[in-house]
């Protein structure tokens, strides 16, 4: 995971600058780095999940509470996320998703093709701003502008980050 | 999860949630969830009436003998208990303050349905209110 340091690290610190105090996430190769700086972070609170719907309901408590979350999953988890989104869409919660798309670029898994072609329409149906990141230079400026939408804004904000430029890997290793 | 949040970030308070087991049911990884983090300021109260009282009254899990206290106990929620009566509830009422969470009581309750009660329906409003009466200091979005 040495290429995703870089890019991690300048989304870490775009968490810590946006003051988000909750990061909940469902285990992710492209998100391992980020995760492991969140949990080696004591000013940050990270939640393992079973189910990325979890997250939803989680983060929306975290504001009612009056503090900022943020959630980081991969795209296969968007489809668990749907109905639960109800729940920000009704009652106007901020969220902020971090999504890191496979089933795109040079995808050699099948089962990762449907989720990750439809992650975009079903998002924008449940009334969420799509911003994507195509290349790894717009990943950390993505975030931070995803979250003043999110916290500021008051709106549900889901970053999607290429698989482009997370790099054709071998995710087997 | 809703209310887990609520609890971490309002470390101080004891934070109680009232659901449902159709509900709980729903979602039943998130005992799991709450099991890892094991918050000791979050009670969870399931008023657990064996049926889908909103749909007509079909049978949920729970009829057919899932135990719902044995799974959060096998998740780590070590204080849950089981209340069938007026007096057991009587006892696990003040648990539910003093006991260090996570704590769980899963109450065993007529399928009758009670007179409605009309709450507001406008999310964003409750949602507001709850928000700004925990927060005195919170005056917008931030």
């Amino acid at each position: 995971m040495v290429e995703s340091v870089s890019w991690s690290d300048e989304v870490f610190r775009v968490l810590r600058e946006a003051e988000v105090k909750q990061v909940a996430y469902v285990p992710d190769a492209g998100h391992q780095r980020l995760i492991k700086l969140c949990i080696d972070y004591n000013e940050i609170k990270h939640v393992p999940l079973t189910s990325e719907q979890e997250g939803i309901a989680l983060l929306g408590g975290a504001w009612l509470g009056g503090e900022r979350g943020a959630l980081l999953m991969q795209s296969s988890g968007v489809g668990n996320v749907i109905n639960m989104l109800s729940v920000p869409n009704e009652c106007r919660f901020p969220l902020l998703m971090i999504v890191t798309m496979r089933g795109e670029w040079a995808e050699f898994n099948p089962w990762q093709i449907p989720m990750g072609q439809a992650v975009e329409t079903t998002l924008k149906a449940m009334g969420v701003i799509v911003l994507r990141a195509a290349e790894e230079c717009l990943i950390s400026e993505t975030v931070s502008s995803a979250s003043k939408l999110a916290f500021e804004g008051g709106r549900m904000v889901a970053v999607l980050i290429s698989q482009r430029a997370l790099g054709q890997k071998d995710w087997n290793k | 999860m809703t209310a887990f949040g609520v609890a971490l970030a309002q470390p101080e308070r004891r934070v109680v949630v009232i659901t449902g087991d159709g509900e709980l049911l729903a979602g039943i990884g998130s005992l799991a969830t709450v099991g890892v983090e094991r918050p000791r300021n979050l009670s969870i109260i399931v008023l657990d009436n064996q049926v889908y009282g909103a749909t007509g009254g079909q049978l949920t899990h729970t009829a057919a003998g899932v135990d719902l206290v044995g799974i959060a106990r096998a998740s780590g929620i070590v204080n849950s208990v089981l209340i069938r009566d007026q007096k057991g509830l009587e006892r696990a009422l003040p648990e539910v303050y003093e006991k260090p969470g996570p704590y769980l009581a899963v109450v065993k309750v007529s399928p009758q349905s009670a007179p409605r009660v009309d709450v507001p329906k406008d999310g964003t409003f409750t949602a507001r209110r709850f928000r700004s009466a925990i927060n005195q200091e919170i005056k917008d979005y931030g």
